[in-house]
């Protein structure tokens, strides 16, 4: 058969598979206008954006097809027969929704912005949320959130500068109104117990006839509500975000070297060559210089697993650690590290130098491949580009949970009701 | 349909010519069609997809530029909505759904153009193979739309061809 014959025969066939047009499309209106500009109601809420050049237009489709391949569903709404339904709704940074029967149940879970994807995207997690009461379900969540670094364990609270856990009741009809009180009053108690200052506002209010229950289908991640334009924002800003992160965490240790070496470099002046590891505190300078030395070795050791108990452990990878970055402009990446790494400073060709600096300096194989496959905007390795971005997103939730439970697992003294008191007056609540 | 055709029809319907909306419907349905086929390989689907497509063309006809390229506008409408459907498809990957009656339409003794593209074509070769002779896209315009130089459209294109050549024959 020639070609011609073939794509008649297409042509048939097609003929006889596309219906007239229906009755439905045929009396839906056009609409000419911006219904935004008119005030009319938004038939949907995709919204247009700019368009994006170079890299992230690439990394942006693959990485949303990368997230597709990647949808968790942890578990579906499995409504019970009440009639009502409250929606919790946990803000902390991530924020998720909890849909409850009207025993305060939990029956269904959504996530409301990416870093709440990021909380849930542990199936286990998720599915461990389902049949938990209101309070656990609220502590369970924020406890994720602390172990995730969304909250910080050290942070005392003074100014605006404190954690805050916000959570939103809102009923379909008329409920005892006490359970905002005990859900506040549990998740204080929770941080209060293990040492956490943590200010957390409950509201519950009540609006009869709205439908709380059909958001929650099997969507549970917000990736997986979103088109396919929007998800392709939305990768491409996760790509940012965990980019963003990493640097966060690179430039920390980076700094905590570099203080440590500095401070027993002045250790040793002040005890005639004697460094940290050879002298006792003793008072004085030398006692505040050691007791320093000791926080940033901890904190070394919590948060990269690295014990130099030994001078000899921390000249051998303080050395081969420089030895590592030494081609590696570390002021720049700090400069891009405050502006925030986002498409303008990081994407195109124009940003490669930016990016080989970072690429050097973070080390990290996963996110260079993604970047740079993708940038080359290469179809032939797209499954192995696809499979490389799933791994990315995965790293950074597996990241966060690595770096920041051995935090959160810190014993810390109770907090006692004065203290609390203390704080509350410190941010001024 | 001519391109610039097409472009002043979209520009009609922009306005709110219902009229001008049936004459589109009638000039890219099977191409709109075969575009969602090309990603569903499902004539259910791909029929939920045309009508989503073309409801979609009359709610957003507002944010179509009078002028500009109706026939990319289509496309990228019917892409986001294939690429939807097969997010859904993803999730409910863990249900076992009866075939579509419909995929049997076409006589079982018959064999199916659209089927034999969907299975003897790369994924590339087809969506050369529909922008052009469906949507009568020039070698050169899918070229500038896919990013990729002329001589890869050609090639993928002679390349289906030649398989399109052994339908019919036992291949």
């Amino acid at each position: 058969m020639k070609d011609k014959d073939f794509f008649n025969q297409l042509d048939k066939e097609l003929d006889r598979l596309v219906p007239p047009m229906s009755e439905k499309l045929a009396s839906e209106p056009i609409i000419t206008r911006d219904p935004s500009e008119t005030g009319e109601e938004q038939t949907s809420k995709r919204v247009r954006r700019p368009q994006r050049r170079g890299l992230f237009a690439f990394v942006g489709v693959a990485a949303a097809a990368a997230l597709t391949m990647a949808a968790v569903l942890p578990f579906a709404l499995s409504p019970s027969d009440s009639s009502q339904y409250i929606v919790m709704r946990t803000d902390i940074n991530p924020s998720v929704s909890l849909l409850l029967d009207s025993d305060y149940i939990v029956r269904g879970v959504m996530s409301n912005n990416d870093d709440g994807d990021a909380l849930l995207s542990d199936e286990q997690f998720t599915s461990s949320l389902e049949g938990k009461s209101a309070q656990q379900a609220a502590v369970l969540i924020s406890e994720r959130a602390a172990k995730s670094g969304f909250i910080d364990v050290a942070n005392r609270g003074s100014g605006e500068d404190y954690n805050r856990i916000n959570v939103s009741l809102t009923a379909d009809g008329k409920t005892d109104g006490n359970m905002a009180d005990e859900i506040a009053a549990g998740l204080t108690n929770y941080f209060n117990g293990i040492g956490v200052y943590v200010l957390v506002d409950c509201t519950e209010t009540v609006e009869v006839g709205i439908d709380l229950s059909s958001a929650f289908d099997e969507n549970t991640l917000v990736y997986q509500r979103l088109d396919a334009d929007e998800m392709e924002e939305y990768a491409a800003q996760a790509v940012y975000s965990f980019a963003q992160e990493l640097l966060g965490d690179a430039l920390e240790r980076y700094d905590l070297y570099e203080h440590i070496y500095a401070l027993n470099e002045q250790i040793a002046d002040l005890n005639g060559g004697r460094d940290y590891w050879d002298i006792t505190p003793g008072s004085g300078e030398n006692a505040l210089l050691c007791a320093e030395m000791a926080d940033k070795l901890a904190k070394m050791s919590v948060l990269y697993d690295a014990d130099y108990s030994s001078r000899a452990e921390f000249l051998i990878d303080y050395g081969a650690y420089m030895t590592g970055i030494l081609l590696v402009d570390v002021d720049a990446l700090k400069l891009l590290y405050d502006d925030g790494i986002d498409g303008e400073n990081f994407s195109g060709i124009e940003n490669f130098d930016t990016r080989l600096n970072y690429y050097n300096f973070i080390g990290n194989n996963v996110l260079k491949t993604v970047i740079e496959e993708l940038f080359s905007g290469s179809t032939d390795t797209l499954d192995e580009l696809i499979d490389s971005a799933v791994r990315l997103t995965e790293m950074r939730i597996e990241a966060r949970l690595e770096r920041f439970t051995s935090l959160f697992e810190l014993e810390r003294k109770p907090i006692t009701e004065d203290d609390y008191a203390e704080f509350i007056a410190r941010i001024d609540a | 349909m001519e391109k610039s055709e097409l472009d002043k029809l979209m520009s009609r319907v922009a306005e709110g010519d219902n009229q001008a909306f049936g004459e589109l419907y009638r000039a890219t349905a099977k191409g709109v069609y075969a575009f969602a086929y090309s990603y569903l390989n499902n004539s259910s689907d791909a029929e939920d997809v045309m009508q989503s497509a073309f409801l979609q063309i009359k709610r957003k006809a507002y944010t179509y530029k009078k002028g500009s390229n109706a026939r990319a506008w289509i496309l990228q409408i019917v892409k986001n909505l294939a690429l939807d459907e097969l997010r859904k498809r993803k999730r409910r990957r863990q249900t076992n759904y009866p075939p579509d009656e419909r995929d049997a339409v076409i006589s079982p003794t018959e064999p199916s153009a659209l089927d034999y593209m969907m299975k003897c074509l790369t994924d590339e070769e087809r969506e050369v193979v529909i922008l052009h002779v469906v949507w009568g896209y020039k070698h050169r315009e899918i070229a500038e739309k896919l990013e990729i130089p002329v001589g890869t459209v050609t090639w993928r294109y002679n390349q289906a061809i030649k398989k399109l050549e052994k339908f019919k024959e036992g291949v």
